[in-house]
C-alpha cells in the first residue's frame, strides 16, 4: 500500500467521492494517509482533541468492502472527516474544548454524526475547539484543552475559533471536510483565518441534537470544506428534520443547483470601515473581489442593514443562554478549570440582568427579524468582508488584535440567517483574506450556488499552505 | 447603531470590542471592554484563587465587563418596543402521553 500523497489529501470531496466510486481510490489508503498526515502535522497546529485510528480504520474497511461489493451509498462513502469535539459520540470522549469534561462520555452519537455515518463517511477523531465554544468568553487563543489552534498557513497565528480545529484541519490538508458550529461567528471566522470555504446554515436547517448546547436560540451546525460544491454535499446529508431536536425545521434537505439569471438577482454591498482597524490589504483584497463579483454578471450596490442595536440584543440573549447551559459547572466548581481567568466571575459580572431585559431582547429580536424580512424583499443576499483583518499573532490579546465590531454577524446570527464563507486571496503576510454571502433564511442553495459561481472563477479555494 | 461600525464615542469603542469576542468566542458572557497589556497579563495567570486575592487588573476588567453590561441593558431598557409587537416565543401545552 503507498499511502496518496499531498496532492490526493488536498482534493476536494467531490473529487475524492468520485475516484472511490469508480475504485481508482481506496478510503483504506485514503484514510491511511490523512491519519499519517495527522500524525505528522496534527500536533503542531493542535488541530485534533483526539484522534480515533482505530474507528476510523474500521469504518474505512467497512466502506472498502461495501463498494467492492456495488453497494455505493453516496458522494460521502468512504470520505474522512473531523467533528468538532462538542458533538456527542458513542465510546469516545466528548470534551467541550475543556479538562472540566475530561472523560466525559455519551452513550449515543450526535445526530449529525450518525447522519454522516450512516451516509459511510470515516470519522478521523475529534477535532480541538475553545472551551466550551467560549460561551463563558476567552481573552487568547490558548482558551482551549488542546491549546491555541495554530494556522496552517502560518502556525504562530491564531485560527479563529471557536471551531479551531475544524479550521485548522481543513486548511491544513487534514482532513478534506470537518463539522463546526457557529453561535456567532464561529464558523465564518475560522474559515477566514484558515482560508477555508465554511457555512452556517439557517438557524434550525441541521439538527443539534447530541451537539453542546451553547446558546440554544443562536447555535447552529455547518461544514467546513474545501469548496462550496462540498459544503452542499455535507449539508444535504446532514440537514433535515429530527424528532430528537424540536428546532431542526422539515425543509427539503436537498440544495439543488439553479440556473439563475443572476443579473436579476440584487445584491446588497455592506461597507466595512476599514479606516480605524481593518487592513489595508484586506480592504484592497475585498475591492478586487468586488470587481471579479461584477464580472461574473452579479448586480450589487451599496446598502445598509435596518438600524437597530443588534449586537446588544443578540449579546444580551447569548450570555443569559450560556450561563444556563454551563450553570452547573458554577454549582459544582468545575468553571475554574477553564482557561479564561473571566469565566468564574461570569454570573457575578451578569447579575444586574433582570428577566424582563431578557425578555424584551427576544421581543426585539422578533422586531429585527422583520425588519430584515423587508430587507430581503429588496435584495436577494448581502456581500461583505468577513474580517477585516488576518489571522493574528497566537500569543495576541484578541481584544487588542481584532478591535473592530461586526454588524453583519450580528444581524446575522440574530435572525438565523445563512452564511457562506469563501477564500478571496490574500492579505500581509500572505495569510488567507475572504468574504461572506448572506442570505435570507432558508436560501442556502442560493448562497452555494454564489460560491460555486465565485470557485468557477477563482483558485484562491484550491491554494495550499506552506506546510510540510 | 449603537455598539457599531458607524458610532466613534468612546462608548461604543468599547463595545465593538465586545462585539468582536463575541463574534469570536460564538457567544459568550465574557464582556469585552477596555483592552491593556497588563490586563491581559493578570488574565493569562491561573484563575485558582480566591476573590480577595483577585489581582487589581482582573478587578479592573471585572468592573468593565459590569460597566458594559449597564451600557448594554441601557440601550436594550431605552429601545422603545412598539405597543403589540410580537411575542417572542409561542408557549405551547404538552400533550400527556396517556396509555390506552
Amino acid at each position: 500500500m503507498s499511502l496518496p500523497g499531498d496532492d490526493v489529501l488536498f482534493l476536494p470531496v467531490t473529487e475524492l467521492s468520485a475516484r472511490i466510486k469508480s475504485r481508482h481510490l481506496s478510503p483504506v489508503d485514503l484514510t491511511e494517509g490523512y491519519l499519517a498526515r495527522i500524525a505528522k502535522l496534527g500536533p503542531r497546529l493542535n488541530a485534533f482533541a483526539r484522534v480515533t485510528p482505530e474507528r476510523a480504520r474500521a469504518a474505512a474497511r467497512a466502506a472498502e468492502t461495501e463498494i467492492s461489493r456495488g453497494r455505493y451509498r453516496g458522494p460521502l462513502h468512504g470520505i474522512p472527516y473531523g467533528a468538532k469535539d462538542l458533538f456527542a459520540t458513542a465510546g469516545i470522549p466528548t470534551e467541550w474544548g475543556t479538562t472540566a469534561c475530561a472523560g466525559q462520555m455519551f452513550d449515543r452519537d450526535a445526530t449529525v454524526v450518525r447522519k454522516l455515518s450512516e451516509a459511510g463517511a470515516v470519522l478521523l477523531g475529534k477535532l480541538a475547539m475553545v472551551e466550551f465554544a467560549g460561551g463563558l468568553g476567552y481573552r487568547f487563543a490558548n482558551a482551549s484543552s488542546s491549546g491555541p489552534g495554530r494556522n496552517p498557513w502560518n502556525t504562530e497565528r491564531w485560527t479563529g475559533g471557536s471551531s479551531s480545529g475544524s479550521g485548522a484541519a481543513v486548511g491544513g490538508g487534514l482532513v478534506p471536510f470537518a463539522l463546526g458550529t457557529e453561535t456567532w461567528g464561529s464558523i465564518l471566522c475560522p474559515s477566514a483565518f484558515c482560508g477555508v470555504t465554511g457555512v452556517r446554515p439557517t438557524y434550525g436547517r441541521v439538527s443539534r441534537a447530541g451537539a453542546m448546547a451553547c446558546s440554544w436560540t443562536f447555535d447552529k451546525v455547518g461544514p467546513l470544506c474545501r469548496s462550496a460544491a462540498d459544503c452542499r454535499t455535507v449539508l444535504e446529508t446532514i440537514a433535515g428534520a429530527d424528532p430528537d431536536d424540536p428546532t431542526a425545521a422539515d425543509e427539503p434537505a436537498r440544495l439543488p443547483r439553479a440556473r439563475r439569471d443572476w443579473a436579476k438577482l440584487r445584491g446588497a454591498i455592506i461597507p466595512l470601515d476599514f479606516t480605524k482597524a481593518g487592513e489595508p490589504e484586506v480592504r484592497d483584497v475585498f475591492e478586487r473581489t468586488l470587481g471579479e463579483l461584477r464580472g461574473a454578471g452579479l448586480t450589487m450596490e451599496s446598502a445598509t442593514l435596518p438600524e437597530f442595536p443588534a449586537s446588544e440584543l443578540a449579546g444580551l440573549i447569548i450570555t443569559a443562554e450560556a450561563l444556563s447551559s454551563f450553570e452547573t459547572f458554577y454549582r459544582d466548581g468545575r468553571v475554574k478549570r477553564l482557561k479564561d481567568v473571566y469565566a468564574p466571575w461570569q454570573p457575578d459580572i451578569n447579575a444586574a440582568m433582570t428577566g424582563a431585559d431578557l425578555v424584551k431582547a427576544w421581543r426585539m429580536r422578533t422586531v429585527l427579524q422583520h425588519k430584515m424580512a423587508e430587507f430581503f424583499e429588496r435584495y436577494d443576499y448581502i456581500v461583505t468582508p468577513n474580517f477585516m483583518s488576518v489571522a493574528p499573532p497566537i500569543e495576541q490579546d484578541l481584544y487588542q488584535a481584532l478591535p473592530y465590531s461586526d454588524p453583519v454577524g450580528a444581524v446575522g446570527n440574530a435572525c438565523g440567517l445563512p452564511a457562506i464563507a469563501l477564500p478571496c486571496g490574500f492579505g500581509k503576510e500572505r495569510m488567507p483574506v475572504g468574504f461572506q454571502f448572506v442570505a435570507a433564511p432558508w436560501d442556502e442553495a442560493l448562497l452555494l450556488d454564489l460560491g460555486e459561481l465565485w470557485q468557477t472563477r477563482t483558485r484562491f479555494h484550491s491554494e495550499r499552505p506552506p506546510l510540510s | 447603531m449603537k455598539g457599531g461600525r458607524g458610532t466613534r464615542d468612546a462608548t461604543a469603542k468599547r463595545a465593538t470590542r465586545r462585539s468582536f469576542l463575541k463574534l469570536v468566542a460564538a457567544g459568550s458572557a465574557a464582556i469585552m471592554t477596555g483592552a491593556v497589556v497588563p490586563l491581559a497579563r493578570a488574565a493569562a495567570a491561573p484563575a485558582k484563587r480566591g476573590r480577595a486575592s483577585v489581582p487589581p487588573a482582573v478587578k479592573a476588567e471585572i468592573a468593565n465587563q459590569k460597566a458594559y453590561l449597564t451600557r448594554t441593558l441601557k440601550v436594550i431598557r431605552e429601545y422603545d418596543l412598539p405597543s403589540g409587537s410580537d411575542p417572542a416565543f409561542v408557549f405551547r401545552p404538552l400533550r400527556a402521553r396517556r396509555r390506552r
